[in-house]
């Protein structure tokens, strides 16, 4: 018996769990459930790079999407003042003009997306010394560099936002 | 190892703005104020010594960095403004209590960036040191938290900025998308090897133009330029307006230069033109300003016009390549120097000091007026400063290149900015000061490094022949 038909059925499973749940997440009233059914099409979307054999990439979609990502914004949602009314009353008159700006981004993506339909994905796996030679050996020294920013820019944002000692002595 | 061995400046000052976090919280604030300041300028000083290295010329980390004569010029100008604004800052810190540790960490982060972008051969390497030079830039325009100004200054920077690396960035993706290289010589290849500018090459062209001119300040992309300046602390604007200029010119250099050089055709001419706008745009709005911190920023974008005509002038060879380094050497240290004399009377607020505030300046305070005199008309251009060879050397390729009426331009904006400049010079020394005058700061540092900085510019304005030298060594591996 053949397991060919694995494949197609896993990746239709995964898109409607995309689809269905990033409609879910604009549609929904409730900012929490928004935002952990925005974690699940981020895991559905790792779902899809484990099924096209990158591995190391849906293991950082992980991490950072539905690990870090998320719990930044449930913290957001946590720090926030929450309105009683519901917030999708803001969008109501706009919905046909939106619906038009996404129709017109939506379909030619839409018709291009047919193009790759004779594209075959490389056999995957094993992905993770490509990924490392990369960015350990070939993009070595702006992997570093950025690095550097990176130290700079967490410096930048604590001056900028932590409290002044001077007038917190004073009070 | 031999790769490693090739960045160690940037090592080194990257270990100093390390050193100087961690050395803020463990000396305590007393001792700090004197220590900090002595460990970034000795760590400068050092990495200045490692630039004069070891490794023999050519590419390291395979092909993203690279050693040339141009590296290593714009190495020891960088650590040289870097080290001229660490010793004009630590008074003016201390008493707007500024956070010194991270002040001297934040100039030496930005260093690194634009370090970065003087060795970079690749696309990639540039970027990330462009984004490295910046982002401090950004902090320390508003590093004065408790000031209005300060953080408008840095909004607007930060806003502005992050939208020209966006563009920069997108016309980077089309240039790699046409050319299929990231590495600068790739990409000249193929466009030599490909001839006529096609619409891809275009549109890179300009968002790669246009980018790099937000960077650079250049009219009509300077809107951030005079609030950033001016609502910035004095010494921040001071490093602000010449280091992340010089890296700016440094980017459009390798970029232009470096990799779109087969486009000169195309672009010369736009470039000549931004020139001539920059420079009468800065000029005329300068002539209005009545606060001389402003009226210095728009300076500044004047001197762009001037170093952008020499960019222009690029097929002229190694003379134009050479006018630019030196034009750049040259505008650092007056223009750091101008903003730095300003500390003399900034005392509350930085808000910079307005025409009356400098009324008799000369009596009372004759050696900073003294610098501050010889660094407005070296801005001037009149001999015998370095401002009058570095225009002197401008002009010369422009007409080489055949660009005749960009250098009348140069001369006739050269004589609407003397009026400003030399106004101020007039006031400080033909006026009475007004009634209850404040009382100035006399710190003894920065008078010592004005001081040094003044000498340089007369001096090296009556024997620029070395300097010269060094340029054109410096400009040759842009000329193919």
């Amino acid at each position: 018996m053949t397991l060919d038909f694995v494949e197609p059925v896993v990746f239709g499973v995964l898109a409607a769990g995309v689809i269905v749940a990033g409609a879910a997440v604009v549609l929904i009233n409730r900012i929490t459930a928004a935002a952990l059914l925005m974690a699940f099409t981020f895991l559905c979307m790792a779902g899809m790079f484990v099924l096209l054999g990158a591995e190391t990439i849906a293991a950082f979609q992980v991490l950072i999407y539905v690990g870090a990502i998320t719990v930044l914004i449930l913290y957001g949602v946590m720090f926030t003042p929450q309105a009683d009314r519901p917030y999708a009353l803001f969008f109501q008159k706009q919905t046909p003009l939106a619906g038009v700006v996404v129709a017109a981004a939506a379909i030619p993506v839409l018709l291009l997306s047919f193009s790759f339909v004779g594209a075959v994905p490389k056999p995957g796996g094993d992905d993770l010394p490509a990924l490392a030679t990369s960015v350990f050996v070939d993009f070595a020294f702006p992997f570093e560099v950025a690095s550097v920013l990176l130290l700079a820019a967490m410096v930048g944002a604590i001056v900028l936002v932590k409290r002044d000692e001077d007038s917190e002595a004073r009070r | 190892m031999t790769d490693v061995a090739a960045v160690y400046p940037e090592i080194i000052v990257t270990i100093v703005a390390c050193l100087v976090l961690v050395g803020d919280t463990a000396l305590g604030r007393r001792r700090a104020t004197a220590a900090l300041p002595a460990i970034t300028v000795a760590g400068l000083a050092l990495a200045i010594v490692a630039t004069v290295t070891v490794v023999p010329l050519g590419h390291y980390f395979r092909g993203f960095v690279v050693v040339d004569a141009f590296t290593g010029f714009f190495r020891a100008v960088f650590l040289l403004l870097a080290i001229f604004a660490t010793l004009v800052s630590p008074e003016y810190l201390e008493r707007r209590r500024i956070p010194a540790g991270e002040y001297y960490a934040t100039i030496c982060f930005s260093t690194v960036g634009a370090m970065t972008i003087a060795l970079s051969s690749d696309l990639i390497t540039l970027f990330v040191g462009l984004e490295l030079m910046t982002i401090p830039i950004y902090v320390l325009a508003g590093i004065q938290r408790g000031d209005r100004y300060s953080n408008e200054a840095a909004l607007k920077y930060f806003l502005l900025g992050a939208f020209s690396s966006a563009l920069l960035l997108y016309g980077f993706a089309w240039l790699y998308g046409v050319t299929r290289a990231t590495d600068f010589a790739a990409i000249a290849s193929y466009l030599v090897a490909n001839g006529v500018a096609s619409g891809p090459t275009i549109v890179a062209l300009a968002l790669v133009t246009v980018g790099l001119g937000f960077k650079a300040a250049v009219v009509p992309f300077h809107q951030w330029t005079p609030d950033a300046y001016e609502g910035a602390p004095t010494p921040a604007t001071a490093f602000m307006s010449v280091g992340p200029k010089a890296a700016a010119f440094a980017a459009i250099l390798r970029v232009l230069v470096g990799a779109l050089g087969p486009l000169a055709v195309d672009w010369s001419i736009v470039i000549a033109v931004l020139a001539a706008v920059t420079m009468t745009a800065g000029n005329v709005v300068a002539l209005a300003q009545g606060n001389t911190k402003r009226m210095l920023a728009y300076s500044s974008i004047a001197h762009t016009g001037y170093i952008l005509a020499a960019v222009a002038a690029s097929r002229a060879g190694v003379s134009a390549g050479a006018a630019v380094l030196f034009y750049l050497f040259a505008y650092g240290l007056m223009n750091l120097g101008a903003f730095a004399c300003l500390l003399y009377v900034d005392l509350d607020g930085t808000r910079g000091a307005s025409l009356d505030e400098l009324n008799g300046f000369a009596r009372r305070e004759p050696l900073g007026a003294l610098a501050f005199a010889v660094f407005l008309v070296s801005l001037t251009g009149i001999p015998p400063t370095i401002g009058f060879i570095a225009k002197f050397y401008v002009i010369q390729p422009v007409l080489d290149a055949g660009l005749a009426w960009l250098a009348v331009v140069i001369a006739l904006n050269a004589v609407l900015a003397a009026f400003y400049y030399l106004r101020v010079v007039v006031r400080m020394y033909m006026y009475d000061p007004e009634g209850a005058v404040p009382r100035l700061v006399s710190p003894r540092l920065l008078s010592t490094s004005l001081g040094v900085a003044s000498a340089a510019v007369v001096i090296l304005g009556i024997v620029p022949n070395s300097l010269l030298e060094w340029a054109q060594r410096a400009a040759q591996p842009l000329v193919r």
